[in-house]
């Protein structure tokens, strides 16, 4: 042992230390962040700087806008009013309300259930959860999108992301280098609340939206935005927790190319809705469970 | 065994009586004991299994190569000194609370690997070729490379004093809120893993008990091991320095005063006296905080209600015995486990919820893993290990360096462990590590029955010093 390999394993540990870019403590949050019993103050409004809508000095470059309620594109979308989510998703969306082989179905996840590993491999969202695709979806707020769990048992104000018609949107450090034969898939439900009146519960009912979901794809040195819209008339709406009301949507990348996507926003238009509409006191939100883009590849 | 002089290293050529002349198997039996060091000292994920067999194996290997006149007769001190951690390692190896990675019926490997670390230990001493010195570098060096790759692993994700900086917040993983000061990454087996602060900290803390071989160490005279014992104390202190956790801190003041001491009482007999009185009065403190504790936690008492109502009346009481996570784990197992004869935890059986009602102490959760018989069976077990590394330490004919280093390190065990042992070290993984598996545990297994003193060995060892100074 001489001084030259201490000097080398001295630097090898500086330049370690040094090199620290505080991947986990990127997005750091005061105790129970977007989890307050009051209803308003859930709401995940982040947008990262270059795709905030609201930022002048933004990185988009160009939109372009993809209707899928007015184009061929079909969509694939699933209602769930029973309490238990146990309805088969189609792997195809053009497969629409089909069982297929009894096989990739959404199983019921209680809380916590994605630790369990037998079930790795038997059920939908954990074994097309984003996270399994790189590991970056593992991290921060929106990997409660990520991570496999479609819903939950009334616990959901720990894996939801409650969004108002603004929504969020964050970009990624790596970007989709492949899209064969992907589709993108999104679970939510919708919920209300009277603003004063928290204790008063909403009526279940039906509301109509537009659902933008945005695929910013890197051109360089900003992104272009492709921005698909499907509109969506009876959502149902609940005024409770609870596991009913459930949408799975989902529609295939086929003729959407989002090569080179790096961040991905969603929003919504609140149309109609019998209880909400022009009523100050009450507002209305979307709570996100999970969004798929299974067989994407991210480099 | 070593006969050594820390400033006069030639010494180690003197033979012993004691030691069996095998001069064909005798490096090769060493040869394999550091490899299985070094492997265990690496972790490897604990792995159960790996640790069963492989010692196991070695065990064989080193009995029947590596031990020529083996008499079981002699051995009969050593079978009674194994009986309390035979029963608490087995019943720990069968509980349903020990949920490792590997199936159920599988944890009987860590009962095997308890006995078998105990064992080779004990035998190794005996081969003449072995030397403890070459041991505990192989030890450390492993536990260094361990704890170098997982501390630059976790800057990467993390910085610098996170835990201090980064205080009440908290970040996300996969979907789930964690608390950013109390997680650090790790290499578990071939992948990287998040484990537990506490459970790295483990590591850490050990690795800086080889700052005590300095203070018997020459620059001059023993260069090369100066240095790398240099590296592993500086590796060992700059990873507690960067990720700031208070139970390592304590279990590291202790390292600190036992080096002080050493230092500023150098005379034989003073160190050991001085720190015979801080055992006792630690001993006394800990016997009444055990004792508030239980009393603290029995809810259906009423008799000693007015002494619950005086801990909970004042801050800093209420805040020790019922405020704070250690505290609450201990209250709540206390409570639940008398209600039962044996003592055993009333909880209501592994679920995912497991990890709460462990308190981290290694002494409260046997409670759980092992029950009454268990907790006795390791109390017991303490106690003879004190008396045996006390006579080692008296009598033992090792280098200064050794024995300090393996008194230092075996102390430092148990006591982090009474701190902060973490029963379920990975944070997004479920599962249970009972204490038999933690790899560790069986390295200081391994000196335990390598340090194994009774006393026929302390006659042995006071020839030997007399043919040593002749």
């Amino acid at each position: 042992m001489n001084n030259k390999i201490i000097t080398r394993i001295g630097l090898l540990l500086l330049v370690g230390t040094l090199s620290s870019c505080g991947y986990s403590l990127r997005e750091t949050y005061d105790g129970d962040a977007y989890n307050s019993p009051v209803f308003g103050e859930n709401y995940y409004r982040h947008y990262d700087a270059s795709i905030d809508p609201n930022n002048a000095n933004n990185s988009i470059d160009s939109t372009r806008e993809v209707n899928l309620t007015t184009s061929e594109q079909r969509v694939a979308i699933k209602y769930e009013e029973a309490s238990l989510f146990d309805n088969a998703i189609p792997e195809d969306p053009n497969d629409e309300g089909k069982t297929i082989g009894g096989v990739k179905k959404l199983r019921y996840l209680e809380m916590g259930a994605k630790d369990d590993p037998s079930q790795i491999g038997t059920v939908y969202g954990p074994t097309k959860k984003m996270a399994s695709n790189d590991e970056m979806f593992s991290y921060g707020y929106v990997s409660k999108l990520f991570d496999g769990q479609m819903f939950c048992n009334g616990y959901y104000q720990l894996s939801r992301v409650q969004i108002d018609e603004g929504g969020f949107g964050v970009v990624f450090e790596k970007e989709v280098s492949s899209q064969a034969g992907a589709y993108f898939a999104l679970n939510f439900k919708a919920a209300g609340n009277y603003i004063n009146e928290p204790t008063k519960v909403v009526a279940a009912h039906k509301s109509a939206i537009v659902l933008h979901i945005g695929f910013y794809l890197r051109n360089g040195k900003g992104f272009d935005k492709v921005n698909v819209s499907y509109q969506i008339d009876e959502v149902p709406t609940n005024g409770s927790e609870g596991r009913k009301g459930y949408i799975f949507f989902a529609f295939k990348l086929d003729t959407i190319n989002i090569m080179r996507c790096a961040g991905i926003s969603v929003s919504y238009d609140l149309l109609n809705d019998a209880e909400y509409t022009g009523n100050p006191e009450i507002e209305h939100s979307l709570m996100l469970y999970e969004m798929l883009l299974p067989k994407t590849i991210w480099r | 065994m070593e006969k050594t002089d820390d400033t006069n290293l030639k010494t180690n050529e003197v033979e012993t009586p004691k030691k069996v002349e095998n001069k064909n198997n005798g490096p090769l039996i060493s040869f394999f004991v550091f490899e299985l060091l070094a492997i265990t000292a690496f972790t490897l994920s604990s792995s159960v299994l790996l640790y069963g067999v492989l010692s196991l194996l070695s065990l064989i290997f080193v009995v029947f190569f590596g031990i020529k006149d083996l008499k079981v007769r002699q051995m009969s001190d050593f079978f009674i000194f194994l009986i309390p951690i035979t029963i608490f390692a087995l019943l720990t190896s069968i509980s349903k609370f020990s949920q490792t990675n590997v199936a159920q019926l599988l944890n009987i490997f860590s009962f095997v690997a308890v006995l078998a670390f105990a064992f080779i230990g004990y035998f190794s001493k005996r081969v003449k070729e072995f030397k403890i010195s070459t041991a505990l570098m192989v030890i450390y060096g492993a536990l260094a490379a361990l704890v170098f790759i997982s501390l630059i692993l976790t800057m990467i994700h993390y910085i610098p004093f996170y835990p201090f900086i980064y205080g009440g917040k908290i970040f996300y993983y996969n979907g789930d809120p964690y608390p950013a000061y109390a997680d650090a990454k790790m290499l578990i087996g071939f992948t990287f893993g998040d484990v537990s602060l506490e459970y790295f900290s483990l590591f850490s803390t050990l690795l800086f008990t080889s700052v005590i071989a300095l203070r018997f160490l020459s620059p001059k005279n023993n260069k090369q091991e100066f240095i790398l014992y240099s590296i592993y104390a500086g590796l060992g202190f700059i990873s507690l320095l960067f990720t700031v956790n208070i139970m390592s801190l304590i279990t590291n003041l202790f390292v600190v005063l036992f080096l002080l001491f050493l230092t500023f009482y150098p005379k034989k007999g003073k160190p050991i006296t001085v720190l015979r009185i801080i055992f006792y009065v630690l001993l006394g403190v800990i016997l009444v905080l055990f004792i508030l504790f239980f009393l603290n936690a029995q809810s259906e008492w009423a008799s000693v209600a007015s002494l619950q109502n005086l801990l909970s009346s004042n801050h800093l009481t209420n805040k020790f015995f019922n405020g704070n996570h250690i505290s609450l784990a201990i209250k709540q197992l206390l409570d639940g486990s008398l209600s039962s004869s044996w003592f055993n935890y009333q909880g209501s059986g592994y679920s995912l919820f497991v990890r709460q009602m462990f308190s981290n102490s290694l002494i409260f959760d046997s409670i759980i893993t092992s029950g009454l018989l268990g907790i006795i069976a390791l109390l017991t077990f303490l106690v003879l290990v004190y008396i045996s590394l006390k006579k080692y330490y008296q009598t033992t004919v090792d280098s200064n360096v050794a024995k300090h280093s393996v008194v230092a390190f075996v102390g430092t065990f148990f006591l982090y462990s009474f701190l902060a042992l973490d029963s379920s070290p990975e944070t997004h993984i479920l599962y249970i590590q009972p204490v038999t598996s933690n790899a560790m545990f069986l390295i200081v297994m391994y000196l335990i029955g390598y340090s194994y003193t009774n006393r026929k060995d302390v006659k042995q060892n006071e020839k030997e010093v007399v043919v040593h100074e002749q």
